[in-house]
C-alpha cells in the first residue's frame, strides 16, 4: 500500500526509515522494472496463494487430489527460497533492514517448520509422491498415472494402493 | 463452492479498485475494469450450474489477458495497473481450484462406505 501511494509512511518501530528505504531501494526499483509490480505485492500474493492452496482439498487430499498437494509443495519450497533471498538482499545489497519484512520472514520460517513436520504439508507431498510412485510401479501405465495425479479413481490400482496406504510412508 | 465465492469477491474488488486508486474519472480504466469484473463474476456464477461446472477454468484465459494487457499497456505500470496484474495473478491461483475444493472428487464420494474408507479411516 505504501508503494502504491495509498498510505504515506511505513510503520517501523526499530529501524526508523529503514523500511521505507528498503521498499524504495535501487534493488526494489530494478525488480519493479523487470516484473512490472513491486516485490512487496508479489510477496503478499505468494502468501495469499499459500493460504488458498492450503485451504483446498479434503483431509485425504494427498490421495484424492495429488496435483493440488504437489502444487502446494512446489509453492512452499519456492516461496521459502525467495523469502531467504529477499532477506539476504536486504542485508548484503541494500544494507538496510525492514522490520515488517523480517516479521513476515520469521512467520514464513515457522510455516516451513510446520510444513516439515509429519502432520502437515511436506508429509502430504511425500505420501502423494509415494502413492503415484506405487501406481506407476504396479501398473506401468502412463494413462493410469495421469489419472491418479488428477484424482480419478481406477479399479486397476485399487488393490496395490490399498497395500501402500495401510503402511507408513518412509 | 468457496473458490467461486472468493472469485466473486475478487470481481467486486476489481470493480471498486478505480475508486481506491483515485482513477474513477478515467473511463479507459473504469469501463474495461468493470467489464472484466462482470465477466469474472458471471464465470464464477455459471460454475454453480452442473452443465457449466467447469466455467471457472475459462477465468484462466481472462486472467492471462488481464496480466498481459496491464503489464504492457503502460510501462512501468502505475499502481492501478499493478493492482489489476495482482488480481490476474490471484485469479490464476483460485480459478484452478475445483468447485468442491473441500471434498474428495465425485468418484471417491460415490463409495463412502467402501474399502477405501476402511483403509483411510
Amino acid at each position: 500500500m505504501f508503494r502504491w501511494g495509498l498510505i504515506d509512511s511505513v510503520w517501523d518501530p526499530f529501524f526508523g526509515d529503514g523500511s521505507a528505504r528498503v521498499l524504495k531501494s535501487g534493488t526494489a526499483e530494478k525488480m519493479y522494472g523487470i516484473l512490472g509490480i513491486h516485490d512487496a505485492a508479489l510477496g503478499t500474493l505468494a502468501y495469499l496463494g499459500d493460504a488458498i492452496r492450503g485451504s483446498g482439498g479434503s483431509p485425504h487430499r494427498w490421495q484424492y487430489r495429488p496435483w493440488l498437494v504437489i502444487l502446494f509443495g512446489i509453492d512452499m519450497i519456492s516461496l521459502g527460497i525467495v523469502s531467504v533471498l529477499l532477506v539476504s538482499a536486504q542485508a548484503f545489497l541494500v544494507g538496510e533492514w525492514c522490520f515488517l519484512c523480517l516479521v513476515t520472514t520469521v512467520i514464513y520460517l515457522i510455516l516451513v517448520y510446520w510444513a516439515w513436520d509429519k502432520n502437515w504439508a511436506w508429509y502430504e507431498v511425500r505420501v502423494s509422491l509415494a502413492f503415484l510412485r506405487l501406481v506407476w510401479k504396479h501398473t506401468s501405465s502412463k494413462r493410469l498415472l495421469w489419472r491418479a495425479f488428477w484424482g480419478y479413481r481406477e479399479d486397476a490400482f485399487d488393490e496395490n494402493a490399498e497395500s501402500l496406504l495401510s503402511r507408513e510412508v518412509r | 463452492m468457496w473458490p467461486r465465492v472468493v472469485e466473486m469477491m475478487t470481481a467486486v474488488s476489481l470493480a471498486l479498485s478505480p475508486f481506491m486508486f483515485r482513477a474513477q474519472s478515467d473511463p479507459v480504466i473504469v469501463w474495461p475494469g468493470s467489464r472484466i469484473a462482470l465477466a469474472i463474476a458471471l464465470l464464477a456464477g455459471a460454475s454453480y450450474w452442473p452443465w457449466a461446472r467447469q466455467a471457472h477454468l475459462s477465468m484462466l484465459l481472462v486472467a492471462v489477458g488481464l496480466i498481459v494487457w496491464e503489464r504492457f499497456v503502460q510501462s512501468p505500470p502505475p499502481p492501478i495497473h499493478q493492482n489489476h496484474i495482482v488480481v490476474g495473478l490471484f485469479l490464476l491461483i483460485v480459478a484452478l481450484l475445483p468447485n468442491d475444493a473441500s471434498q474428495p472428487t465425485g468418484q471417491w464420494r460415490d463409495d463412502p462406505a467402501g474399502r477405501w474408507s476402511v483403509v483411510l479411516g
